[in-house]
């Protein structure tokens, strides 16, 4: 289900409207990349980003007042972008499974568990209410819940919080998707069950060999999990490279500073925490030029003249026209 | 230094009754004979996951809930067993802040009235007074000064956390109780906070109680360190020597598992450190707590509950298979 050049999904210049009563936010603005097949690509930001966004629009889930203004979003040969509701409820769950931050309200709290699982295999393939049953099982039990065949029949709120999320990601896989979509799959659980949960997804990555799009504000998460790494900033994408490079040859002026703001065990308590002053900039009135410039310590006129194109190499591109000092090779 | 506070084998249980059967069928043990002082200055950090009691624990230090038995010292006097006059009194010392600053700052209010509230409840000086207080605080935390005349939704999380700042200072408290400060919040802007709340804690001479699942924040402003796991203290002491050396397998379990921003790291990290998930409070496993999920437990460990003992100094560690070896052989509490 992959396109010639071997990818699973193409974002291309995508394009998201949300109208509100009294403005229109530019919530995703111009943001093109592509996943391949067993590869895991982590989209990063901080709150109203667009990360979640670029989710919900390659879904069809946008909100109300939600529009795909331009671009394309390929998966396999076709434009999701184009297609209709009716279009989309063949692709969700089918072709693409979604996991979301909590279980609780993802799942259907009066639908036992067996029958969730199962529900996407009788509306995608038609399979019947027995073998729907019977995969089930398998799939509880490839996402590590103990004793799957004797779960079926318990509902959501029987289980814990780390249960719940493996069964929406058993729920996920049912069709064998070539594309997951996770949003902060992690982020509602403790750090003890998310531990077990990233090691399943590591696992599942490589067994199942999907293209997987991770959605996370958390860096610790996607410096396990993915390949590549996307860095969103203001409805634009600034940063985008191998995980490596993202991590340990940063570039753009924005990664940097949100890479050095996380305290880490080694952070000096005596000195303050490296902070970036100010906050994000009001979508509906997005500055001209680069949008990160107003928190900038480096900005300079050039850089609110004109939004700076992403610029690099195949396996690294940043925008930003002063960026930090390559890392030596 | 002197202990500011102290938590004297606090116990908070919550009756469960059936209404069928009209009457208690059982309790969730949230909080189960937990003991820590707290100096003068200093920043307690208090650890552990949910449903562990942190949050309890910090109801309770402000007087939100009263402990089912134990006792609370703050400044020496027990705050449990106070009249309510003096109760009140004693409430002006101590003070909350909460994690969601969407959820705790009243909507239809304006940011001077709600920084002002504490102050028209607690009759303290005249309104000019109060607004000149208010107004002095607003600037201190950060905030513009037009601010006060604005709501809540005109503000940024962040921005919204230096109002609950700026509440919690208005009496003038000596012990601030934050509960998950920063969890809401981006890391861009959690840091500012963070720092915001360390140069509060110097112009005030604070303390403060840090409640966090997060232990890479808790570290950051902890001097003590306090890391419980289902409504149990199990391991307690100088920040700096619970993280460097963790002598509980939970304890160690937790900075483990941290993801950290370093891909190197992570990759070559080795998962499933604990199995399962925390049992419930209403029926704790016997013996020690955490030993249905310790890859170091024997079978004493399901019968005998460990008690604290020293690992030097101010460390303490409630574990029969410790990571390293006990100070001296004796049990502490």
């Amino acid at each position: 289900m992959s396109t010639r050049d071997g990818n699973v999904l193409a974002v291309d210049g995508l394009k998201v409207d949300i109208e509100l009563r009294r403005s229109t936010v530019h919530a995703v603005d111009d943001v093109s990349f592509t996943i391949a097949a067993g590869e895991t690509v982590g989209l990063v930001g901080e709150s109203g980003c667009g990360k979640t966004t670029i989710g919900l629009a390659v879904l069809g889930l946008l909100p109300v007042g939600g529009r795909i203004t331009g671009g394309s979003i390929r998966l396999g040969g076709d434009d999701l972008a184009t297609f209709d509701e009716a279009a989309m409820q063949r692709v969700r769950g089918n072709r693409i499974g979604i996991v979301f931050q909590d279980p609780l309200t993802s799942l259907n709290p009066t639908m036992a568990i067996g029958d969730q699982v199962g529900e996407p295999l009788r509306i995608h393939r038609g399979a019947s209410a027995r073998s729907a049953r019977a995969s089930a099982t398998e799939l509880l039990g490839l996402v590590g819940l103990p004793a799957p065949a004797r779960q079926l029949d318990r509902y959501p709120h029987e289980l814990s919080g780390g249960m719940r999320q493996r069964v929406s990601l058993a729920t996920a896989l049912a069709c064998d998707p070539s594309l997951l979509i996770a949003d902060e799959p992690t982020t509602a659980l403790d750090v003890t069950t998310q531990d077990q949960i990233l090691e399943l997804f590591a696992r599942l990555k490589e067994e199942l060999g999907m293209a997987v799009l991770l959605i996370t504000h958390d860096m610790g998460v996607v410096a396990g999990q993915a390949d590549r790494v996307l860095v969103m900033y203001a409805g634009k994408l600034v940063e985008a490279g191998s995980t490596d490079r993202i991590f340990y040859d940063v570039r753009h002026r924005y990664t940097e500073a949100l890479l050095q703001s996380i305290p880490r065990m080694t952070t000096s308590k005596t000195e303050p925490l490296y902070s970036i002053p100010g906050q994000p900039p009001d979508l509906s009135r997005p500055p001209g030029g680069c949008r990160f410039a107003a928190r900038c310590a480096h900005a300079t006129e050039a850089c609110r003249a004109a939004v700076p194109p992403l610029e690099g190499e195949a396996e690294h591109v940043f925008a930003c026209i002063h960026p930090v000092a390559a890392a030596a090779a | 230094m002197s202990a500011l506070l102290e938590l004297r084998d606090v116990v908070k249980e919550y009756p469960i009754t059936s209404r069928l059967l009209q009457r208690r069928t059982g309790a969730v043990h949230a909080v189960s004979g937990v003991s820590f002082e707290v100096p003068a200055g200093t920043t307690f950090g208090l650890v552990g996951e949910s449903g562990c009691g942190k949050t309890t624990i910090g109801r309770m230090i402000v007087g939100l809930e009263r402990p089912t038995s134990g006792s609370i010292l703050f400044d020496g006097r027990d705050v449990t067993r106070l009249p309510m006059r003096e109760r009140r009194r004693l409430h002006r010392a101590r003070q909350l802040v909460f994690q969601d600053p969407y959820a705790s700052l009243d909507p239809r209010m304006r940011v001077g009235g709600i920084v002002r509230e504490p102050l028209a409840i607690q009759r303290i000086g005249s309104r000019n007074e109060q607004r000149a207080t208010v107004q002095r605080l607003i600037e201190e935390v950060g905030l513009p000064r037009d601010a006060v005349d604005r709501y809540p939704h005109e503000f940024s999380g962040g921005q919204r956390q230096r109002v609950g700042l700026a509440r919690a200072l208005a009496l003038n408290p000596t012990l601030i109780v934050a509960d998950e400060p920063v969890s809401a919040l981006d890391v861009s802007i959690r840091s500012q906070v963070l720092n915001l709340m360390r140069e509060l804690q110097r112009h005030h001479d604070l303390t403060y109680i840090v409640i966090s699942h997060d232990l890479t924040v808790v570290r950051y402003v902890s001097d003590l360190l306090g890391v419980m796991y289902l409504g149990k203290l199990v391991e307690t002491g100088d920040s700096e020597a619970v993280y460097g050396s963790p002598a509980h397998p939970y304890t160690a379990a937790l900075i483990a598992t941290i993801p950290l921003p370093d891909p190197v790291h992570e990759r070559a990290k080795t998962h499933a450190a604990i199995r399962g998930e925390i049992p419930s409070a209403t029926n704790p496993p016997p013996g020690c707590r955490f030993h249905t999920r310790c890859p170091r437990a024997q079978d004493v460990c399901s019968v005998v509950e460990p008690p604290l003992r020293s690992f030097g100094g101010t460390h303490l560690a409630a574990c029969h298979f410790p990571l390293r070896q006990p100070a001296e052989s004796e049990a502490v509490a």
